[in-house]
């Protein structure tokens, strides 16, 4: 079977269960490599997965008829509305973690979902070194803690940009750890536009 | 900040995946080709073709060392940029993918269009520079998004093990 063909049968069970509307057709895609066949179904209401699930279901039956294989993704567009901090984070045993929570609200069409980001201590240390701002500080309530609240969602923002089979599903996994390493990363990226700093470790 | 010395930090911790020299190897070429992806304000067209070209290749053997650390099946063997290209596109989706392929252009162009700058810049030296430069951010960021990849990947098996160790 080819890529043209595989699209065409995936475009038509899409169609047929009432999804097509929702495809996002710029970020879907249809390969050949050299594992097999492979599509990724991109959505931009994640309401719509399970009818998209569906096709493919039917798809897969189409195929298995063939004696073709298929590795496939079906996942949403999601945006980010809002982000807070709901201080100290809790792991799921109730017991305290070093740690600070924030929640964040994501939205996909017409559904809407929250998940919990917690940002370690080392993190945050990561971050007043990089901002100039000591133990205790003023700063950190005026200049720290909105740059921090910026980050959180350029850190989920980057998580759900990932596409392919390393898409994140805010759904299934919605809890997410913010560590130094991911820290250093975005303060790298966002080294320009630090209102005091000095870029990471500096 | 070079991103490049926070990669040192990282390679000095000496963790898991980059013990497989496979690995350390493709980064440490990364890296040193990404040294090579600079130019300065008076540079003339050859060196400024040259960084786009090693920045290229950079990024290259940043993502095979990412799908190494991933164990993604025929990574570890010669990879040419089109199957790269494919397994990116599965791994990361069409996004990562079409920026590869972007990378790869803007390096085609800077090793074997001889009449690049003529055709697209006038002739203008000035012009390619400014245009080249923000190409080389460009592929700056993918190259440390790559590290940033296979950094977090690093950290998820030194989790796995600290959990192993712990049971």
């Amino acid at each position: 079977m080819t890529v043209l063909e595989l699209r065409d049968l995936v475009i038509g069970k899409l169609r047929g269960n009432g999804v097509l509307s929702a495809l996002h057709h710029e970020l879907s895609q249809f390969l050949d490599v050299s594992e097999g066949l492979f599509v990724e179904v991109v959505l931009t209401d994640a309401s719509r997965i399970p009818e998209a699930l569906r096709a493919m279901d039917e798809v897969i039956v189409e195929l298995q008829k063939q004696h073709v294989s298929l590795q496939h993704v079906v996942r949403a567009i999601w945006q980010v509305d809002s982000v807070e901090n709901k201080g100290v984070a809790y792991g799921s045993q109730g017991v305290p973690k070093s740690a600070v929570s924030f929640a964040v609200r994501l939205s996909s069409g017409n559904r809407q979902t929250v998940v919990r980001v917690d940002v370690s201590v080392m993190a945050l240390d990561g971050l007043k070194t990089a901002l100039g701002i000591g133990e205790g500080s003023g700063a950190w309530e005026s200049v720290g803690a909105p740059v921090l609240n910026s980050l959180v969602r350029d850190y989920v923002e980057y998580q759900l940009g990932e596409g392919g089979l390393s898409y994140w599903d805010p759904i299934k996994f919605p809890v997410r750890d913010l560590s130094a390493a991911g820290m250093s990363y975005l303060l790298h990226k966002r080294r320009e536009s630090l209102p005091i700093g000095v870029g990471p470790k500096a | 900040m070079e991103y490049n010395d926070l990669y040192d930090e990282f390679m000095m911790q000496e963790q898991i995946p980059l013990v497989e020299p496979g690995i350390k190897g493709r980064l440490e070429l990364a890296k040193c080709f990404r040294a090579l992806a600079r130019f300065g304000d008076s540079a003339g067209e050859c060196e400024i073709r040259n960084a786009l070209s090693r920045s290229y290749y950079a990024v290259f053997h940043a993502s095979v060392a990412f799908l190494m650390a991933k164990n993604e099946p025929g990574s570890k063997g010669n990879i040419n940029h089109e199957q790269l290209q494919g397994k990116i596109g599965v791994i990361l989706g069409k996004g990562a993918k079409s920026t590869l392929q972007a990378l790869l252009s803007d390096r085609t162009q800077a090793d074997y269009d001889w009449n690049y700058l003529d055709r697209k810049f006038q002739g203008s030296v000035e012009t390619f520079r400014a245009q080249a430069a923000l190409r080389l951010e460009v592929h700056s960021a993918e190259y440390e998004a790559y590290l940033e990849r296979i950094w977090k990947i690093d950290e998820e098996k030194g989790q796995a093990r600290q959990e192993e160790a712990s049971q």
